[in-house]
């Protein structure tokens, strides 16, 4: 799910940089620095604006100027039962990863439908159900989020496509606007 | 769902404990950390110091696990001793596939650990990696089983075997000289042509570089042939998106290897590759191909070693940073050029050998083996600055340039020169091998298959009513499949059997066995010694030790062939034991200095009385496989002897005969005449003995004999385990030529003007050199001096 999220974070800048455009350096750091990374519980997808930028610090000892910022971002947090739309990236006979914009995302073969069953023989190999319905790298996928993990700049969730409604798309222009075509 | 799991109590219970109630039924839910049962047991307190206070506590029990109690397996008022399990209970998810530590099929976090289950981790149900492309997903043994066994299935019905490739200097060579591209651009290079047929792609990840990579001639012809009998699996130190390029280049449409590409950031160790990261379970039906047999130190018996696939001369592996720095003994060879080529009298295939690393590379070499324990990381920005270097020294520039110069040097008309040829050969003798290895075994497994349906047949009772279930036979019986591994061995056990190699110049430091080249040779049926002695029927002499000590002895020791390097290199890739002839190296200079001072010592010695045959009198040095150990040797071969020409010496004939077919004439003719001469003098010396006559005379040299073999300084080394297999080996070898000797009625030196061996040495020497007396064994301690300091100054130099 997507959240606007106010937050806050010091940013340093060497003193080669002191001059009169010293902020918008600052705010290139911020940028260069919090878009795209994972803190843990969330992805920070793209800073909206920065609303306070505080007066520049000097640190002892390096000289540095240390400056605290406030800014808003549009974050996005998978939750565990949470649907959401990805591309699958490697299938295997345990099941498939998946990548839902930054998320890697596995679903395990116990939770994809019985009749659809890994074939290891088709090339490349794909979990089929011998009709209409195949999985493999590049097929669009719908999903539910069983539970999620993360750690310090990474996070990788489980999921399901043993539900209505779940699993291949046929069509890539039946994904609505998912996370997967946000991120792409 | 529903999948019982069995819990065991653990060892932290004060056994023996005593159950007082259960608290659940069969049937019954349980969650996590509930109490399960009460239990008692009694203890000792310590009141005071030194007095005891046996006291009974009761405690409860806590359920690690969740889900639907099965069955009990205590009783109320049981008494348990020892840890055992208590129940069964049916979980929900037995967590057997995770993901980073959750598990994949119910989404719970395996790390959570409390007081009930601190002794069973959730994370400890799923440890085997099974998938190629990520280290994350792990599965328990029992997935990893039934995976591995319906994969093995699938094989089997196919037909198929799996087949590991490596990709770095087996299938392709990859260099980042961006020289590459400029002789690409400029048809009138003499390189183009080599060069056009090179392919490149760019990685981000190191910043734009231009990845020029050729394959290996043939290769898509022989992975399109070689797919009909494997399923293709890529192993390599690369990084992830590098091995993705070069298998988009050779395999553009993934019908070959599909998704099984495992690359160093999945291998799960940096400096060795393991078969079982991808199969966990059994490696029976797996065969590798990799040009390096270091990488793979668990997994020897599967590997077929490639010969180094190295187009752009000079340039290595450029992913090899991450693996052990290479023992690179591997060969030096000339390079190739003007006038290089022509040290080589090997066929075609000898430009197959790896060239030697040239100055730049040795530096980086030294620098990795520097930094061999270090860090992925830091190996990785070594790796960059590796191949910065490379696009900075541009070696393939420079050697061109190199080339060209040389000749301006000697006066020639300025040609053209081809560095870069493109005339490998490997590919046709791989895929022959490995065309050979999955015949072999799936005739073995056919074979076994047949055994077990007729040795099952009988089991019919005649009168038997009950209608048998028609088995379906689908042609695949897991327990009956073969050892890829055995089978790869008895293939190429039989090339090189009953050889005794041993090498000058090809091994630095260290013991030839331990070699790769020896590690090699001794799979292909070799034996591999370090010194040169009677025993040894080649000798492998790399170009730049064409005049060394062991070449001399070899020399004077007539029997022995003397052989290029690339005749065992040669060997080695085509499974084949090749005609010597191409190969010898030319000793004829080394022969008539070798005549001179024979000459010279046989005048010295001319007044020396001649007296009857003492063992090695023949040889000048006294350089028999004589040790501190050889009296033993001695002992047992004489033993040996004693008893075999006591019984069988009429079946001698015959047996040898039939040896003899094997392998070739020459060969034969060389390897009998050698141990005619260590049998004779054995026998004699036991004559000796027998008689009571002469006995001071051979004990006298015997004693020399060590000090003789000194000038080696390593024959103490051998092992108690070696010694034990030479004499083994020595055995067949004896009786083979007692017989020829019963047959000849001559002495060693009989079948020398006969013989059509380009080695021997007929010279006058010789004559002499049997007549040398008591005197003369004074004499050789002057030219043991000489000698050993002539093997020090060339160990010196080896150095």
């Amino acid at each position: 799910m997507f959240f606007l999220r106010n937050m806050e974070r010091r940013v340093t800048l060497h003193p080669s940089f002191f001059c009169k455009d010293a902020h918008d350096l600052v705010i290139d750091n911020l940028l260069r620095d919090v878009e795209g990374s994972c803190s843990g519980n969330y992805y920070i997808i793209s800073i909206m604006d920065t609303f306070d930028i505080s007066e520049g610090r000097i640190l002892p000892g390096t000289g540095m100027a240390e400056f605290t910022v406030g800014y808003r971002a549009v974050v996005w947090r998978p939750f565990k039962g949470e649907t959401v739309d990805g591309i699958v990236v490697s299938v295997n006979p345990q099941g498939f990863f998946a990548q839902v914009g930054p998320l890697k995302l596995f679903v395990s073969s116990h939770l994809i439908p019985d009749d659809i069953r890994w074939d290891p023989n088709a090339t490349p190999a794909q979990f089929t159900n011998n009709e209409d319905i195949n999985i493999t790298p590049g097929s669009s996928v719908r999903v539910k989020i069983l539970g999620t993990r993360s750690e310090v700049g990474e996070m990788w969730a489980i999921g399901s496509i043993k539900e209505d409604y779940l699993g291949a798309l046929q069509d890539a222009s039946e994904t609505f606007g998912g996370a997967a075509l946000d991120e792409d | 769902m529903g999948d019982v799991r069995v819990v065991h109590m653990g060892t932290r219970l004060h056994y023996p404990v005593t159950i007082t109630r259960l608290l659940k039924k069969p049937g019954d839910a349980i969650e996590a950390r509930q109490v399960v049962f009460e239990y008692k047991f009694s203890w000792q307190r310590e009141i005071e110091e030194g007095r005891f206070k046996e006291e009974t506590s009761y405690a409860d029990f806590e359920s690690p696990a969740e889900g639907t109690l099965r069955e009990w397996k205590i009783e109320q008022g049981e008494v348990v001793k020892a840890p055992q399990p208590y129940m069964a209970i049916e979980e929900a998810c037995p967590h057997d596939v995770q993901l980073g530590n959750m598990c994949a099929k119910c989404g719970k976090d395996m790390t959570e650990v409390n007081f009930a289950t601190a002794e069973e981790r959730d994370t400890d149900r799923a440890n085997v990696n099974m998938v190629h492309d990520n280290v994350g997903l792990v599965v328990s043994n029992e997935i990893a089983m039934s995976n591995e066994y319906s994969a093995q299935k699938r094989l089997l019905s196919q037909r198929k075997l799996s087949l590991v490739v490596d990709l770095d200097q087996t299938v392709i060579h990859a260099c980042v000289d961006r020289t590459v591209a400029e002789w690409k651009a400029d048809p009138s290079n003499p390189n183009y042509e080599a060069v056009c047929k090179t392919k490149a792609f760019t990685l981000t990840e190191t910043h734009d570089l231009v990845y020029h990579v050729k394959m290996r001639p043939g290769l898509s012809d022989f992975l399109a042939e070689v797919s009909e009998m494997y399923e293709l699996h890529v192993y390599t130190m690369g990084t992830r998106s590098y091995a993705e390029n070069i298998v988009a280049l050779i395999d553009p449409d993934h019908t070959l290897f599909g998704q099984r590409i495992i690359t160093r950031t999945e291998s799960g160790s940096m400096h060795a590759k393991s078969l079982q990261r991808i199969f966990p379970v059994s490696t029976n039906m797996v065969v590798i191909i990799d040009d390096r047999s270091d990488v793979w130190p668990h997994n020897r018996p599967n590997l077929i070693k490639v010969v180094p696939y190295a187009f752009f001369k000079g340039i290595g592996d450029i992913n090899s940073n991450f693996l052990p720095p290479a023992t690179k003994e591997a060969l030096p060879v000339a390079l190739p050029g003007a006038n290089g080529s022509a040290a080589n009298p090997g066929p075609a295939t000898t430009e197959a050998q790896p060239p030697t690393a040239p100055d730049a590379d040795k530096a980086v070499l030294a620098m990795r083996l520097k930094d061999d324990e270090e860090k992925l990381k830091e190996q990785a920005e070594e790796q960059e600055k590796d191949l910065q270097q490379q696009v900075e020294d541009r070696p393939l520039l420079h050697m061109q340039e190199e080339l060209e110069k040389e000749d301006e040097a000697q006066g020639e008309e300025p040609k053209r020169h081809i560095l870069l040829t493109d005339d490998d050969e490997e590919l046709i003798a791989l895929q022959d091998h490995l065309t050979d290895v999955h015949k072999a075994f799936y005739a073995l497994y056919d074979k076994r298959r047949r055994q077990r349906k007729s040795g099952q047949a009988p089991q019919h009772k005649p009168g038997e009513t009950k209608v048998r279930r028609p088995s379906n036979d689908t042609g695949v019986d897991l327990s009956l499949v073969p050892d890829v591994g055995d089978i790869l061995e008895n293939l190429k056990q039989s090339v090189l059997e009953g050889l005794v190699i041993a090498t000058s110049g090809l091994v630095k430091g260290g013991r030839v066995e331990y070699s790769e080249i020896g590690q090699q040779a001794q799979a292909f049926g070799a034996q591999v010694v370090d010194e040169v002695s009677k025993r040894i029927t080649h000798l492998v002499v790399s170009p730049t030790h064409e005049r060394s000590e062991k070449v001399r002895q070899a020399v004077r020791l007539r029997s022995i062939r003397i052989v290029s390097q690339s005749w065992l290199v040669d060997c080695l890739s085509q499974w084949r034991r090749l005609d010597e002839s191409a190969y010898y190296v030319s000793v004829e200079s080394l022969r008539r200095e070798e005549a001179e001072r024979r000459r010279k010592q046989g005048e010295a010695g001319s007044g020396s009385v001649s007296r009857d045959a003492t063992p090695d009198e023949d040889d000048p040095t006294g350089q028999l496989d004589l040790g501190d150990d050889d009296d033993m040797d001695d002992e047992e071969f004489r033993k040996l002897l004693d008893l075999d020409s006591d019984e069988d010496f009429g079946d001698m004939n015959t047996t040898t005969d039939d040896d003899d077919d094997e392998g070739s004439e020459t060969d034969d003719d060389g390897s009998s005449r050698a141990s005619d001469a260590d049998l004779k003098s054995s026998q004699e010396s036991e004559a000796g003995t027998n008689n009571g006559a002469s006995t001071t005379v051979p004990s006298r040299t015997k004693r020399k004999k060590p000090s003789g073999e000194d000038t080696d300084g390593e024959s103490d080394r051998e092992s108690v385990m070696a010694k034990k297999q030479r004499i083994a080996r020595s055995r067949p070898s004896g009786l083979r030529s007692e017989a020829v000797i019963v047959e000849n009625g001559t002495g060693p030196d009989a079948g020398d003007e006969s013989t059509t061996l380009p080695t021997p040495g007929t010279n006058g020497g010789d004559v002499v050199n049997l007549d040398r007396g008591e005197e003369e064994i004074d004499f050789d301690e002057d030219e043991l001096e000489r000698d050993m300091e002539a093997a020090f100054e060339e160990a010196g130099g080896d150095n």
